[in-house]
């Protein structure tokens, strides 16, 4: 191991600088931001997971049919539209990322347009969340609306704080100031809401 | 002498209580013979839970392995580079 030689007083000493050997810096195989979100969106997954398996033992355990009669029925069709929209948003991030490390070419329009569909998913669910609310479906009225909310909420929420961190992002890159780590911390965490929501649709909605 | 005495009223006391107590009812799976999609569901969400974790685990630990043999192959002067 090749070290470079370092030097420091003796506290207590004489005075005397003694040179001791000082071993290189390491260099990090990710970035703090990466890792620390990784293992952020591990504890995530099985937070998640406890909610869809909680939701998969009560949809089976009800004794009326599933979703309740009288309750209303979850937009499939316009969701499934809403659902393209986020999964466009991945690829749109996806491409951005590779242009990024392959020519070191931040495109800021295209960051722009995933944080664009973001937005657009985000006020489609809020739009949805309104008409469903309207037609009677709340956190009260039955287990169905109160695990809907619940789940799909836990997500509007992780994907609202990874917006955010989307158009900080976009902000940084105009000014030049976007780290190739923040950028990838940023991912990470736009990944696991992009791929996560897929199998809460297949679970809460079908 | 005292101590048997009491040793008898504590048993006399239990099979009397015994005799009062019902059966308890408050099995958290007892509902899963409801059907073969709850018994299913309860299978299937226990095998998801307990692979999901050390799938999720183990594919961070793959990730980072997978990492640290890239950063060691890049390592400019041919030396393995100083990695954790």
């Amino acid at each position: 191991m090749s070290t470079e030689p370092g030097s420091a007083a003796i506290p207590g000493g004489t005075g005397e600088v003694v040179a001791f050997p000082v071993p290189p810096r390491r260099r990090p195989i990710a970035s703090s931001g990466v890792i620390g979100m990784t293992l952020f969106v591990i504890a995530e997954t099985m937070f998640f997971a406890g909610f869809v398996s909680a939701f998969t033992i009560v949809k089976t355990t009800a004794l009326t049919p599933w979703p309740p009669p009288n309750q209303p029925r979850l937009p499939i069709e316009s969701t499934a539209v809403n659902t393209l929209a986020l999964l466009a948003s991945g690829v749109v991030l996806f491409f951005v990322n590779r242009r990024f490390v392959r020519d070191g070419v931040l495109a800021v329009r295209q960051l722009v347009a995933c944080a664009v569909l973001g937005t657009f998913f985000i006020v489609f669910q809020g739009a949805e969340w309104v008409a469903l609310l309207a037609e009677g479906l709340t956190m009260k009225s039955s287990t169905h609306g109160a695990f809907f909310y619940l789940i799909v909420g836990a997500h509007g929420l992780h994907a609202l704080a990874a917006l955010g961190g989307l158009f900080w992002a976009v902000r940084r890159a105009r000014r030049g100031a976007l780290s190739a780590g923040a950028f990838s911390t940023v991912q990470v965490f736009w990944y696991f809401v992009v791929a996560l929501w897929p199998v809460l649709y297949w679970r809460v909605y079908l | 002498m005292i101590a048997r005495r009491s040793a008898a009223r504590a048993a006399l006391l239990a099979v009397a209580l015994s005799t009062v107590a019902g059966a308890a009812a408050a099995c958290p799976v007892c509902f899963a013979s409801r059907g073969a999609d709850n018994r299913d569901a309860f299978v299937g969400t226990t095998i998801f839970m307990s692979a999901l974790p050390l799938l999720l685990v183990g594919a961070f630990v793959w990730w980072v392995a997978q990492r640290i043999r890239r950063h060691e192959l890049r390592a400019p002067d041919g030396r393995p580079s100083q990695v954790p």
